[in-house]
């Protein structure tokens, strides 16, 4: 069954794409030098690799199975078999990428029906656990490629990138043929719904997207991060449309699976549901938790805008001050940098900024993989020297980071654009609360027309269903979510206006 | 003009700078006013019947070793008070050899109560708990736990008599769910064959099976 | 060629799980997916510890209290070096003993008078020197009434002994001490244990156990403000 292109234009494009991503990874993607064709291999040099891999000498079983593919061609008898086999040693060895790379080149070839899939299995597994080059394996592999029978599970993810990238190019009846093809049952149908439901929420229209992320949140067949994505897109659109309570009991759905800065942003935007909710102490509490060592390290302007607020609400009017203080020094330098026209790579604040999030996130968390990658080389060179994957290997990696970085030079400006107007925008709140701030301080009330509410102390029961943990300076990872900050409102009532 | 100007000027200065302000009064309690911040979790397991099967050791006596099969039932009316309604132990007794080493060596044996043994120990105790928390073990697993207190009254069997006793007891609870969770305990029983009350000493460990019936949310 | 098949059907997507710890190096997808699983930073459980360990001084008061010829009063020093959360290296413990006669010994020795030949002696642990690996596993905290928190850890040691007693024969007797304890943090700088162990000892002529319960206060040196 052929299809893909729509139009013969289409397809010189298609075909162009491919060559230009061909050229871009340099000579060959990795791949054995150039060998006179149809020469024969010893076959006990593969033998010999196959003895070392089972006897867990993966280093070795490297080297063999590397000089048996760089001493034939893809015509001669187990290349594809030397390639996985390949693939799999430098797996065991925490090389990924590299044998992605070699899973990728079988997958690509297909020659070897039995290892086809296997290969692709691996670099599914791959794609689900770790930063991965997604033009390598989506584009060129997955996208604009027929494959026939699989595996259910192989079916469903070829099915799921093909519709994903149909709707990222505008082919929407394309991608719903790919969508509907997934089983029912897998967790790809469900990330295919997610997708759906994004697209509809892009294009303005809310309740279709609520009801497809509902659908999500109630299948078991969702895998938790899906079901996380969804939740936090339907705590968002219920936060967008003034519906407070609905998104704060969302939010409470979405599970905390790692410390990353989307979990600190989540934190943040479950903060400002809390001040809306005039719920002030779950709100503080959540801030506090971004004190945390995992959490404190992202740039997180708004908490300091929502802190402020939340302080001068409760009239510590000295303490928003202090907030003012604390913003200016963690964030001052970038600040006077952006004004002085420095470039934005030159400020580091603002690099790491955008390094934390969105696409050039991923892109960074795929340069810190191979980065340190690369330096397990080193370990085995003494193996690796005399068939040269060392230095194989450190081409490989040296040609993938170079693209990686051309990805991230070419995205950076805009992102860090975006993350330079955020820093100057909360500039510009901070100075107006600090100004505020200021005023109120002074603003003079008369103390015969003053009351202020009496506010019982905090009693704590001794008895109770729940556990009360002072905070005092440990973090612990359970319990981020759920602080509360005990402060009185110093706040004057009066019944003059000011 | 200019001067007029200037004293409304000075006069504005002097009432901002010098009226009471409520607002800035309260800014001086601010030492007083220190924020707290607190992690509020509901408990993740409560007590409420337990049911109680343990094994033990009385270590101390010179002349014989006694292990303690024990049994008990306690009623956590709350999460900080609980009535061990019937606890008891039942000692079997290992000589040390002490004994004999005394006949043959020194022609010496022990009398009286020197030579009575605690065979069963009964008691009806207070508990509270006014601990609970969580470890972290290799800072990798949570384990929840807490650290329970006993004050009881009851009897020991000791020799072919029988005793009234106190027994005081501190001991450590660690979860494993719901339904099951493992306990250490001390409990040091002042039994009064005399005035002044012998201590015998009992290190326990047991597995507590515990059934929660009450609904979700009481005790908050 | 058969070698080759024989890996790859054993690779092939479905078949049964292989432990990823066999000897044999085949993988199964399962045990692939554990092997990416891995890969992800572990984040510890608690993020910016309130206690630390660094170098630890230790005096403190117990008890050898189940021998039946004598009641031992301890008191006691050691040092310890904590260089992770989890293990630490005690060093050098000493423990001297104030020893007093239980009431067989008395009643013994009373009745020896009566009798003629040499006093029975019964040989007495003087001091004893240990040096121990200790590991700690357990590290928490516990609300107090629900409005303190109070941190506790709980820790074994194991490692060998020198005991020195009195009498004329086994003066010296090595052994292996080991134990359970458990510490509660006051201060940064102090903290309380309780350790309770048993003391195994081989002289020529001998070997002996004795319980062991003591009660210390430990300072914490070295740590950083």
């Amino acid at each position: 069954m052929w299809r893909r292109t729509k139009t013969p234009v289409g397809l010189l494009c298609a075909l162009a794409l491919l060559l230009v991503s061909l050229e871009a990874r340099g000579d060959e993607p990795a791949g054995p030098a150039p060998t006179p064709p149809q020469k024969e291999v010893d076959p006990a040099i593969f033998e010999g690799a196959v003895k070392a891999y089972h006897a867990r000498n993966f280093p070795a079983a490297a080297a063999g199975f590397w000089r048996y593919i760089r001493a034939g061609t893809i015509a001669v008898d187990k290349y594809e078999s030397a390639q996985f086999l390949l693939a799999e040693s430098l797996s065991h060895l925490g090389l990924w990428h590299a044998a992605a790379n070699y899973y990728y080149q079988v997958a690509k070839t297909r020659s070897q029906p039995e290892i086809f899939p296997l290969s692709l299995a691996r670099l599914e597994a791959m794609s689900r656990y770790m930063p991965f080059d997604e033009a390598l394996i989506y584009k060129d592999l997955l996208y604009d490629s027929e494959f026939g029978s699989l595996p259910p599970v192989l079916f469903d993810w070829v099915n799921y990138v093909q519709g994903l990238f149909d709707y990222r190019n505008g082919y929407l009846d394309w991608a719903e043929r790919h969508f509907d093809a997934i089983h029912a049952s897998s967790a790809y149908a469900m990330r295919a719904q997610y997708v759906r439901a994004v697209y509809a929420i892009k294009n303005s229209r809310d309740d279709t997207g609520l009801k497809l992320l509902d659908q999500i949140v109630a299948s078991a067949a969702s895998d938790p991060q899906t079901k996380n994505d969804a939740l936090l897109a339907q705590a968002r659109l219920h936060f967008d449309r003034g519906q407070y309570q609905e998104a704060w009991d969302t939010y409470g759905q979405v599970k905390q699976i790692d410390f990353s800065y989307e979990q600190a942003q989540l934190m943040l935007e479950k903060a400002w549901t809390a001040f809306r909710l005039h719920d002030h102490r779950r709100a503080m509490g959540l801030l506090h938790a971004l004190y945390a060592p995992s959490y404190a390290k992202f740039l997180l302007p708004d908490a300091f805008i929502l802190r402020g607020l939340i302080l001068k609400d409760l009239c510590h009017f000295l303490d928003v001050k202090g907030v003012v203080r604390n913003f200016r020094v963690a964030q001052g330098p970038a600040i006077v940098a952006l004004h002085r026209r420095t470039p934005t790579d030159k400020i580091p604040l603002l690099v790491e900024g955008v390094r934390e999030q969105g696409p050039l996130g991923a892109i960074a968390q795929v340069i810190a993989s191979l980065q340190s990658e690369r330096k397990l080389i080193q370990s085995y060179a003494s193996v690796w020297e005399d068939v040269a994957l060392d230095k194989n290997l450190r081409r490989l990696y040296d040609l993938e980071l170079r693209e990686q970085q051309r990805l991230w030079d070419d995205s950076f400006a805009k992102a860090a654009d975006s993350v330079a107007e955020t820093l100057l925008e909360t500039e510009e709140q901070m100075s107006l609360l600090d100004y505020e701030a200021g005023l109120d301080i002074f603003r003079r009330v008369k103390s015969n027309r003053a009351t202020q509410t009496v506010q019982e102390p905090l009693t704590v029961p001794y008895d109770s269903a729940k556990a009360y943990y002072e905070f005092d300076t440990e973090f612990w990872n359970d319990e981020l979510h759920s602080y509360s900050y005990f402060v009185n409102n110093r706040c004057l009532e009066t019944d003059i206006e000011p | 003009m200019s001067t007029t100007r200037g004293l409304c000027l000075a006069w504005i200065c002097g009432v901002a700078l010098t009226s009471s302000v409520p607002s800035a009064r309260a800014q001086s309690d601010e030492l007083e006013d220190a924020p707290r911040v607190f992690s509020i979790q509901p408990r993740p397991y409560r007590l409420g019947h337990e049911f109680q099967l343990g094994i033990g050791v009385l270590p101390l006596d010179a002349y014989y070793v006694g292990v303690v099969a024990f049994a008990g039932y306690t009623y956590h009316f709350s999460d900080f008070w609980g009535w061990e309604i019937a606890g008891a132990g039942y000692s079997a007794n290992f000589s040390t050899g002490l004994k004999s080493q005394l006949s043959a060596k020194y022609g010496l044996t022990p009398v009286g109560d020197s030579a009575a043994q605690i065979k069963v120990m009964t008691a009806t105790s207070l508990i509270i708990k006014p601990l609970f928390g969580k470890l972290a073990v290799f800072n990798s697993n949570t384990l929840y736990a807490e650290t329970f207190f006993s004050l009881g009254l009851g009897w020991t069997n000791k020799g072919d008599s029988n005793y009234p006793a106190g027994a005081l007891g501190i001991g450590l609870r660690f979860w494993l769910r719901q339904t099951v969770s493992i306990r250490l305990d001390v409990r040091d029983y002042l039994v009064f064959v005399k005035a002044a009350p012998d201590h015998v000493l009992l290190f326990m460990l047991s597995a507590a099976l515990n059934y929660y019936d009450r609904p979700d949310g009481s005790g908050d | 060629m058969q070698t080759v098949f024989l890996v790859l059907t054993t690779l092939t997507v479905g078949a049964p799980v292989v432990h990823a710890d066999s000897d044999d190096a085949t993988w199964s997808q399962e045990s692939f997916e554990k092997e990416l699983a891995q890969r992800a930073e572990k984040v510890s459980l608690i993020q910016n510890r309130k206690f630390e360990l660094r170098h630890e001084v230790t005096l403190g008061v117990g008890a050898l209290p189940a021998d039946p010829y004598f009641k031992g009063l301890t008191v006691g020093a050691g040092y310890t070096w904590n260089f992770s959360p989890s293990f630490a290296w005690e060093v050098a413990n000493f423990t001297y003993s104030f020893d007093f006669s239980s009431h067989i010994k008395q009643q013994v020795l009373a009745h020896a008078i009566l009798t003629p030949g040499q006093p029975p002696s019964f040989p007495q642990i003087t001091w004893f020197a240990a040096t121990h690996i200790v590991v700690k596993p357990i590290y928490g905290k516990q609300a107090l009434f629900n409005t303190r928190v109070v941190h506790l850890e709980a820790y074994l040691l194991l490692g060998p002994a020198v005991v020195n007693q009195t009498g004329p024969n086994d003066r010296f007797a090595v052994g292996l001490d080991g134990g359970v304890g458990l510490r509660l943090h006051l201060t940064q700088l102090t903290s309380f244990r309780l350790d309770a162990g048993d003391l195994l000892y081989v002289a020529p002529h001998s070997a002996k156990n004795a319980l062991r319960f003591c009660a210390y206060v430990a300072f914490n040196l070295g740590t950083e403000p």
